[in-house]
């Protein structure tokens, strides 16, 4: 799926910063709680804390690959997007206009 | 009989006093001047913006009082973060601003001065990110 990752190198501290903001993202979009959404999240931080000094680049590579299987597996159908975001249900909407002040006193007078 | 002859006088002397007034000098009723039911302008500020993210930092281990955090602060450098520490940062304050930290974003950032910039960069406030020209 991915080329094999370098252990230790910024590139793969990148691709796994990415792995685990998006595994806590899908845990925020699954779980409406805030004490069950920090405990789901403790268990995603110990996960990647237990692989955290894998020095094996084809080990490492199973276990990146493995995230991405989970994070397409328990991916949200509908997941929380911020509502002027892309996606979010005020993107692109055209508001009703608003105004500040009234409208413009009418006259016949010239 | 009596009582409407004084009505009319009076209704009379009303007419007199109150002078028409002419129309271009008419101004429109206003509601509640001064007050607003929508975000003129940007709401948020840099302060703002830093102050809330002090406040979210408070709720993680750091190594320094929080009273030092500033814009230069870094993550890793000054507030001993390793990178999935400051990955938690990045999830908790996008929960607080509604943005999201893209991919691309998020790799580069290394201060909090740089997360305030993007968080300001990317806060749309509801009515101004219309075209004034499709209303």
């Amino acid at each position: 799926m991915s080329k094999t990752p370098v252990p230790f190198s910024p590139e793969n501290i990148k691709t796994v910063a990415s792995l685990y903001r998006r595994s806590l993202r899908t845990a925020a979009d699954w779980i409406n709680r805030r004490d069950f959404y920090r405990a789901k999240a403790a268990e995603i931080r110990l996960r990647f804390e237990q692989n955290r000094n894998v020095s094996d680049p084809k080990e490492l590579k199973a276990i990146i690959d493995k995230t991405e299987l989970m994070l397409n597996k328990f991916k949200h159908p509908d997941p929380i997007i911020p509502p002027q975001r892309p996606g979010g249900i005020m993107y692109d909407r055209n508001a009703p206009p608003r105004y500040s002040s009234g409208p413009v006193p009418f006259s016949n007078e010239l | 009989m009596l009582r409407f002859a004084y009505n009319m006088r009076n209704a009379a002397k009303v007419a007199r006093t109150v002078r028409p007034v002419p129309a271009a000098r008419m101004q429109p009723v206003r509601f509640m001047n001064g007050v607003k039911f929508y975000s003129s302008t940007s709401s948020l500020t840099k302060e703002d913006v830093l102050a809330r993210s002090i406040s979210v930092l408070n709720s993680f281990e750091l190594k320094v009082p929080s009273s030092s955090i500033g814009m230069e602060t870094e993550f890793i450098k000054d507030l001993g973060m390793d990178s999935l520490d400051y990955n938690d940062v990045l999830v908790a304050l996008e929960e607080e601003f509604d943005v999201v930290f893209d991919d691309n974003v998020a790799n580069e950032i290394k201060s909090v001065g740089e997360c305030v910039d993007y968080v300001l960069k990317s806060y749309t406030p509801a009515q101004e990110s219309l075209d004034p020209e499709i209303r």
